[in-house]
């Protein structure tokens, strides 16, 4: 009897004993967004030290790569549309060099060049009260789209560049958001933090489990923020480690003019909005091509997105078409768990990675 | 009687020890594996710029009024859900964004550096992805 008691206490006690990890929480106002981090540790003074430098790291990126403050890229973007030859840090060039790659690879729907076209739209004065929004001038839009700025334009040699076209001017955010995740995901593991997500504004990227489990993450419904009677969240997804999700909207910043919705993901071929598309999710372990293919295959929309896809070697996505449809790759169709009652249409020759 | 090697067991030693067994991964099922599958929120969290947060029960009605960074913010508490019903900014997403009813879910009016989100001790998700 006394031998099986002392077993007993020895199985719970050794049970008890397998983790201590809790739970860190801390939200951030910072890059123009809210950032949630979570971290599983045992080690709280390193989760501090882990937050505090994070939390600098990404107040020191949104000034330098800020298009039009004067930050390191605002300060470029006036010498750029000089046609001048300049010198930049190696931190920009490599953000324009991994631009460079993808927008060739998006058929150049992912284009941080088109800086001006964004600039005309002037959704950086949503909260602007004294502003009252209009659409851009239409000869304004055709003008720089004849001019055709690309990501090619750039000619970057060592640590040099210039552009050959003066409607060049770079707008990473489409892309800086997911780079910016990589870096502080760097943070974490430097400060052994190998259980965590980094979550900037609804984009996220989550490293190992919590407590031997993948971490559950549920994706906002489109529909909500139109009608706040629609389910808040549509669907679930478990994350293993290393992966990364992220959603393009038409719902983040838009502004209605003339009964018109017009939100921010501007169509390089046309400088209008996307149309046709309410949301894409792509799932990835590289945050930064997931920031760029979701605005990529969100603007290419429900017809054209799977070629995208495939170009950009993805496999696991979610579109949400203006109409409601939903539009799953077989990859995603494997991993996600719907919470509406909507039948998803599975592109079943969809995005095979080579 | 069971012997394993120079040990022998009784059968009430047995019986405590399958017992033991049984209730360790019972307590390893609900306390480790239940995140994910309830998700009833608790409290309400509310966060000014990066100052410390608070944090309120969502059993108790009440409106609370914020000063934030561009003026006043009103934020609700009814029947266990929260929104934001007034903010200074000027195209109100937090407002539009309605009511979040389950544990996990945050919004924000950025202009204002204001966020709530809901807590329970049991959560369905471990974050939300999508837009804010």
């Amino acid at each position: 009897m006394i031998k099986g008691l002392l077993l007993a206490v020895v199985i719970i006690v050794l049970t008890a004993c397998q983790s201590k990890q809790v739970l860190y929480q801390q939200q951030l106002f910072s890059f123009g967004t809210l950032i949630d981090i979570s971290i599983m540790t045992d080690d709280s003074l390193s989760a501090q030290k882990a937050i505090a430098e994070i939390s600098s790291e990404f107040d020191k990126l949104h000034r330098q790569w800020h298009p039009w403050q004067q930050g390191e890229l605002g300060q470029l973007n006036k010498i750029l549309t000089r046609k001048k030859k300049t010198a930049a840090s190696t931190s920009i060039i490599k953000l324009i060099k991994d631009s460079q790659r993808l927008s060739g690879l998006s058929n150049g729907l992912f284009n941080p060049a088109i800086g001006q076209l964004i600039k005309l739209w002037q959704f950086d004065q949503l909260e602007n009260k004294q502003y009252q929004f209009k659409l851009p001038d239409a000869e304004q839009i055709n003008t720089l789209l004849k001019q055709q700025p690309k990501m090619t334009d750039i000619i970057i040699t060592g640590s040099d560049l210039k552009s050959n076209n003066s409607a060049v001017s770079l707008d990473f955010g489409a892309f800086a958001k997911g780079v910016a995740i990589e870096k502080m995901i760097a943070i974490l593991k430097k400060y052994n933090i190998n259980n965590a997500i980094i979550n900037a504004g609804g984009d996220l990227k989550v490293i190992g489990t919590k407590h031997d489990r993948a971490w559950r993450i549920g994706i906002k419904n489109p529909l909500h923020t139109q009608d706040s009677s629609k389910k808040a969240i549509i669907a679930a997804i478990n994350l293993n480690d290393g992966e990364a999700l992220f959603t393009s909207g038409n719902y983040e910043r838009f502004f209605n003019f003339q009964g018109k919705h017009y939100h921010h993901i501007i169509d390089p071929r046309t400088g209008y909005p996307a149309r046709g598309t309410r949301s894409v999710t792509i799932l990835t372990k590289d945050a930064a091509l997931a920031d760029a293919a979701s605005t990529a295959l969100f603007i290419a929309g429900p017809e054209h997105w799977p070629e995208i896809a495939k170009k950009m070697k993805l496999d696991t996505i979610m579109l949400i078409a203006e109409d409601n449809s939903i539009y799953l790759s077989p990859a995603m169709a494997k991993r996600i768990e719907l919470l509406t009652d909507i039948q998803p249409i599975i592109n079943i020759k969809c995005c095979e990675i080579e | 009687m069971l012997s394993i090697g120079k040990v022998q067991f009784a059968t009430s030693d047995l019986i405590i020890l399958f017992s033991s067994i049984i209730f360790t991964v019972w307590l390893y099922n609900v306390l480790w594996f239940a995140n994910g599958q309830t998700g009833e929120a608790e409290i309400l969290v509310v966060q000014y710029a990066n100052n410390m947060p608070l944090e309120y029960s969502l059993q108790e009605e009440q409106l609370i009024s914020i000063e934030g960074a561009i003026g006043n913010t009103i934020i609700e508490i009814k029947q266990g859900k929260a929104r934001f019903i007034h903010s200074a900014c000027r195209n109100k997403f937090c407002v539009f964004h309605g009511w979040l009813t389950i544990a996990g879910d945050t919004t924000a009016c950025l202009p204002n550096r204001i966020s709530i989100s809901l807590k329970g001790s049991l959560t369905d998700f471990d974050a939300i992805a999508g837009a804010q």
